[in-house]
C-alpha cells in the first residue's frame, strides 16, 4: 500500500512537471521570439488603431547612409510581424515597438559587409510598429516592394537589443532610407530629393492646398470616394500611366497620413517620384564610389 | 437671369465682398474644434482640426529613473525654458502627467513624444517623451535643447510645420528656434488664445461658396459658407447673401420685370459649375 502510495504520488508529480512543461512551452512559443537574461522579444497582436507617435528625426547625410556596415537591397516584405523588444536601460524598464518582417531579396545594390545574395530571404527590422507609428513611414506590408538601406545587426556595436539574435538586418533611417515601390517609382521623402530625375508629387500633379484639403475630408477608409475624388479633381480623368502612378503615390501618402491635411500637404511637398530604375543605378554607383 | 449668370455674379460679388471686408473685425464665438490650419498658419495640431491639445499651459513631468533625471534634466529644463511664460511645465513626483524616458534602439529620431488624451473634451491625458540616446547623446547642447523643446511642443498638442527654422520642423536642428508661429499655436493648444466674443479678422477668397475667415491673432481660420437668394420686389432686383460667419450683404439694382436685365455686361468665361 505504502508503494502504491508512492509510485501514484511519483507518477502524479510527474504527469504534473511535464503538463507544466508542455504549457510553459507553448506559451514561449506563440508570443516569444526571443529571450536572454537582458531581452526578451515577444510578437504582439496588430494593432487596431494606429496611434501616432510625433518624431524628431535625426538628420542624416550621405556619409551615415553609405557605411561600410552598409547593405542595400530591394525587395517584397513578407511574414510582416509586430514585436515589443524588453529590456533594462538606465535603470528603466523599456518597451521598444518595432517591426520585424522577412525580405525576399530581389537585387543587392551594394553589400560590404555579410554575404547577402539575391534570392535570400532575410529577416529586417525597423524601429517602430502600426501601435508608434509617424506619418511620414511607410506602412510595411504583405507583398509590398520596398527599396531599404539596413546594417548588419551582427555590425551593431554596444547593441543593448541583442539585434543580431532575431534579425538579420536593421534599417536604421526608415524616413529617409526605407523606400516603398509605387508602380515603376520609389516614392523618397526629402533625402533623394537632388537627383534629376526626382520629381516632385505635389508639382507633378499640380496639387494645390485646396485639392489637399477636400481630399483629406475623404475618410481614407471610403477608397472609392477616395479614387473618385483623385481620378476626377486631381487627375483631370487622365489615362496616362505616370499620372497614375502619381495618384497611386498620393493614395499611398493619404494613407500614411490618416485624413490630417496640413500633414498631407507637408508631405505631398517633400515627396519625390524616381523611377526604379534610375535610382537603383545611382545608388548601386553611390555605394561604389564610398567603397561598396 | 440665367443660372449661369447668377453664379458668375455671385462670384464677382464675393470677390468684392472680400476685399471689402479684408481687416474687419468679426464677432463669432467659435470652439476650438472649428480651428482650421493651413500653410499660412505655420503652426499645425497633429489632428485634423485642432483637437487634441493640453488645454492649459499646465502640466507636469517625471523621469522614469534618477540616471535618466541625471544625464538629461539640464536639457529637458533648458529645452521646456525656450518656450517662456507660454508654457508651464514642471518636474512633479505627485502623479505627474508626463513621462521623460530613454531608448537605447536606433529608431532615426532624436526623440519622439506618444500622447493619450481624453476623448470627451479632447484634452491631454498623458504624455511620454522618449529620447533616443543613440541619436540624442552625441549632439550639440544648442540641438539638445531644441529636441526637448520640439516634443514638448507635441505634448501639448502641435504638430509639424514645413518651415525649417520653426522649432516643429520635424528633423533636427541647432538653429531651429521657437517663433511667433509656433507661440500663435502653443496659445490655441494652452486656450490662452480663444475666439470667443470679438477677433480681428482677414477674409480670404478660398471658392464660390466659401472665403476663409483668418484670425489675425492665432492665423487659423474656418470656412464661411455662403448662399444666396434672389427675389424680385416692385422695380428693384435683390441678391441676398448670406454668410455663415455673419457677414450678410445685400446688392440690389433697378429692373424693369421680366426679363431682369443685369446692370453687368458679363460674358462667363468658363462654366461655372
Amino acid at each position: 500500500m505504502k508503494l502504491k502510495t508512492i509510485v501514484i504520488t511519483v507518477l502524479f508529480a510527474l504527469c504534473s512537471l511535464l503538463s507544466t512543461g508542455c504549457q510553459s512551452s507553448l506559451i514561449s512559443d506563440s508570443t516569444s521570439l526571443y529571450q536572454s537574461p537582458n531581452v526578451e522579444v515577444t510578437i504582439v497582436d496588430n494593432a487596431d488603431q494606429i496611434k501616432y507617435t510625433h518624431y524628431e528625426w535625426a538628420t542624416f547625410t550621405e556619409d551615415m547612409a553609405y557605411t561600410k556596415n552598409t547593405v542595400i537591397i530591394t525587395g517584397v516584405a513578407t511574414n510582416v510581424r509586430q514585436a515589443n523588444v524588453n529590456y533594462e536601460y538606465m535603470d528603466t524598464d523599456v518597451s521598444d515597438s518595432i517591426t520585424i518582417f522577412d525580405v525576399d531579396v530581389s537585387e543587392v545594390l551594394a553589400c560590404r559587409s555579410g554575404s547577402i545574395q539575391e534570392g535570400d530571404v532575410i529577416t529586417i527590422g525597423v524601429g517602430y510598429n502600426m501601435d508608434k507609428y509617424g506619418e511620414g513611414l511607410p506602412i510595411i506590408t504583405e507583398g509590398a516592394s520596398y527599396l531599404m538601406f539596413c546594417y548588419v545587426a551582427e555590425d551593431q556595436e554596444n547593441d543593448v537589443l541583442e539585434l543580431a539574435e532575431y534579425v538579420d538586418c536593421w534599417i536604421s533611417a526608415p524616413k529617409d532610407l526605407f523606400l516603398e515601390r509605387v508602380g515603376d517609382f520609389y516614392l523618397s521623402i526629402d533625402f533623394f530629393s537632388g537627383l534629376s530625375d526626382a520629381q516632385n508629387l505635389a508639382d507633378y500633379l499640380n496639387l494645390t492646398e485646396k485639392q489637399i484639403a477636400s481630399l483629406s475630408t475623404i475618410a481614407v477608409a471610403n477608397t472609392d470616394a477616395v479614387d473618385t475624388y483623385i481620378d476626377e479633381e486631381i487627375m483631370l480623368d487622365s489615362d496616362r500611366i505616370d499620372m497614375n502612378q502619381f495618384a497611386d503615390a498620393l493614395y499611398v501618402l493619404k494613407t500614411r497620413t490618416m485624413d490630417n491635411s496640413s500633414e498631407l500637404w507637408n508631405l505631398v511637398n517633400r515627396s519625390y517620384l524616381i523611377s526604379c530604375d534610375e535610382l537603383e543605378e545611382y545608388v548601386r554607383d553611390t555605394a561604389l564610389a564610398y567603397g561598396g | 437671369m440665367s443660372k449661369q449668370r447668377i453664379l458668375h455674379l455671385l462670384s464677382i460679388f464675393l470677390v468684392l465682398f472680400v476685399l471689402s471686408s479684408a481687416f474687419g473685425i468679426t464677432a463669432y464665438a467659435n470652439s476650438i474644434d472649428s480651428f482650421l490650419v493651413d500653410s499660412s498658419t505655420r503652426w499645425a495640431n497633429y489632428s485634423e482640426g485642432v483637437t487634441i491639445h493640453m488645454g492649459s499651459k499646465n502640466t507636469t513631468y517625471s523621469y522614469s529613473s534618477s540616471a535618466v533625471k541625471n544625464t538629461y534634466s539640464t536639457y529637458v529644463t533648458t529645452g521646456i525654458g525656450m518656450w517662456g511664460s507660454y508654457i508651464s511645465c514642471t518636474e512633479s513626483s505627485s502623479s505627474p502627467m508626463g513621462t521623460i524616458t530613454v531608448s537605447a534602439m536606433d529608431s532615426g529620431a532624436t526623440a519622439d513624444l506618444g500622447p493619450t488624451y481624453y476623448t470627451s473634451t479632447k484634452h491631454m491625458a498623458s504624455w511620454t517623451l522618449t529620447i533616443y540616446s543613440q541619436n540624442f547623446d552625441d549632439n550639440a547642447d544648442a540641438g539638445k535643447y531644441r529636441t526637448i523643446a520640439h516634443e514638448i511642443g507635441h505634448a501639448y498638442g502641435l504638430g509639424h510645420v514645413s518651415y525649417d527654422n520653426q522649432i516643429m520642423y520635424d528633423t533636427y536642428s541647432e538653429s531651429k528656434n521657437v517663433t511667433s508661429y509656433d507661440r500663435a499655436g502653443m496659445n490655441v493648444m494652452t486656450h490662452t488664445h480663444t475666439h470667443s466674443g470679438s477677433y480681428s479678422t482677414t477674409i480670404e477668397e478660398y471658392s464660390t461658396y466659401s472665403h476663409k475667415v483668418r484670425c489675425n491673432t492665432c492665423k487659423a481660420y474656418r470656412l464661411g459658407n455662403c448662399s444666396y437668394t434672389d427675389y424680385h420686389s416692385g422695380s428693384t432686383h435683390y441678391f441676398v447673401f448670406n454668410c455663415s460667419c455673419g457677414n450678410d450683404s445685400t446688392m440690389s439694382w433697378a429692373c424693369s420685370g421680366n426679363p431682369c436685365i443685369m446692370p453687368f455686361s458679363i460674358q462667363p468665361s468658363h462654366e461655372l459649375e
